[in-house]
């Protein structure tokens, strides 16, 4: 019952923060189209009916928020993935993946992500099967687009550079010769190949209780180069997915630990 | 604010102009080795005679053979007695299997056949329609299984070492790409006798 009461939490405000943020871009347009520029200085058109805000339109930090620009490594959050160990148990591939992030200024978060992934497939049409397991990291950076930087949750965009070194075997059915005559199995074993990809990630994260946080992520994922063989091209690179595409979708929830001792609200 | 909001919208112009992908299984899946014909000074050239193509297949068959004064001799996969009620003398031997891979091309700069999965060397036989004698030529090659993705199946590619021919119509023959596979590459050049001047 908690699991899903916390899942649901996540979900709702999630939600809540996407709903946020687009209420806070349509509110700026708003505040704009009362404005018009006349040289360099900007007028408010008079025939437009616009009401003055009663307090300074300008943000301005109060005095117990007034030395959070000055702190810079606000903490880290530790998390890991539950969709690829989720597909990694009940799928023919999937994977193990923990992740640090580094919080610097609530708004810039250089991250590393490490896992183990694992791939054991047969088609079904052809019988052809592919296997690979390796380890894989990914390195990028995320940028918490919300107005207010102190609160608890964050919503983010950002990207992902990933590497993959790692074996693959690939072994099939009979190849029957249809002319000369003759038919034999193949089995390609430890072919080498590096992958290297890049992903653009969109998610967020939300508190559920202290320090523990839950949050998502999709991410579009594009392939930039993997090493060639005469053989074969991988079918799952570790890490990346699926190669059926020259691209792809994917996503994580993520279960985080958040050790954060910058400045929040209230304190 | 605005620096946020800018860095979303870009986020998602990105993503909509990225969605759009393609399947990696090959549409022009073919494994062919192409040969590709040049006169003596290596111009490419049509082929105005017609050309029929026959490989050798493992294994002997039974050929039959009649003959008779004055008329052209019939060489015949089977035995035919109507020959021998007209006068015909029927002889037996035991010739390679053969197969016909291309069947009276006519005007073309070029050809293409399929390469043996399991052998070490094909055995092609170019006959002409303008003179008696046929070239053959000898390809040696290695192959290979490859697979795109295990849904898209399995095909046989080959990289040639080496190819040889007799000099009855042909000056020369080389190799101009050993990769044999579907991309439909020219893989050997075949130089005629004369010119196309």
């Amino acid at each position: 019952m908690k699991t899903s009461k916390y899942i649901s939490t996540v979900v709702r405000n999630s939600l809540c923060l996407i709903i946020t943020f687009l209420s806070t871009m349509t509110v700026s347009g708003q505040t704009l189209s009362g404005l018009t520029k006349e040289g360099n200085k900007v007028v408010i058109d008079s025939t437009m009916n616009i009401q003055k805000p009663e307090g300074p339109t300008k943000w301005i930090p109060q005095d117990n928020e007034s030395d959070y620009k000055t702190t810079f490594f606000q903490g880290f959050t530790l998390s890991v993935d539950l969709i690829g160990a989720g597909m990694q148990i009940l799928g023919d591939y999937g994977n193990m993946e923990a992740a640090l992030r580094l919080n610097l200024k609530n708004t810039y978060f250089p991250i590393a992500e490490l896992g183990y992934a694992k791939c054991d497939i047969t088609d079904d049409d052809t019988n052809i099967t592919f296997k690979d397991n390796a380890p894989y990291i990914r390195i990028g950076f995320d940028y918490n687009i919300l107005k207010d930087k102190l609160q608890d949750n964050k919503l983010f965009v950002g990207f992902r550079y990933g590497l993959s070194k790692y074996d693959y075997d690939i072994s099939g059915a009979e190849m029957t010769d249809p002319i000369w005559g003759g038919s034999e199995n193949f089995h390609l074993n430890n072919i080498s190949t590096t992958s290297q990809w890049l992903e653009l990630c969109f998610g967020c994260q939300v508190k559920i209780v202290s320090n523990f946080h839950m949050g998502w992520s999709i991410r579009y994922k594009s392939e930039l180069h993997s090493t060639k063989s005469d053989y074969s091209k991988p079918y799952y690179i570790p890490g990346y997915g699926t190669t059926v595409n020259s691209s792809c979708w994917g996503g994580t929830y993520n279960l985080i630990f958040d050790l954060n001792w910058g400045k929040k609200h209230g304190k | 604010m605005r620096f946020a909001n800018n860095i979303f919208s870009a986020f998602c112009t990105i993503l909509l102009i990225l969605s759009c992908s393609s399947n990696n299984c090959p549409v022009d899946n073919y494994v062919s080795c192409n040969y590709y014909f040049y006169d003596s000074e290596g111009t490419s050239v049509s082929l105005a005679d017609t050309l029929t193509i026959k490989t050798l297949l493992p294994g002997y068959k039974t050929s039959y053979i009649y003959r008779k004064l004055g008329y052209a001799t019939i060489t015949l996969d089977y035995q035919d007695s109507t020959y021998i009620n007209n006068g015909y003398a029927e002889t037996t031997k035991e010739v390679r299997r053969d197969t016909i891979l291309v069947n009276k091309l006519t005007n073309s700069t070029y050809f293409q056949l399929p390469m043996s999965y399991f052998n070490d060397e094909d055995t092609i036989v170019m006959s002409y329609s303008s003179i008696s004698l046929s070239d053959t030529i000898k390809v040696r090659h290695y192959s290979y299984p490859h697979i795109e993705l295990p849904e898209c199946g399995a095909y046989r590619f080959h990289t040639l070492r080496n190819v040889t021919s007799t000099d009855r119509n042909i000056d020369k023959i080389e190799i101009s790409n050993p990769k044999v596979n579907y991309d439909g590459n020219e893989n050997i050049k075949i130089y005629f006798n004369g010119s196309a001047e």
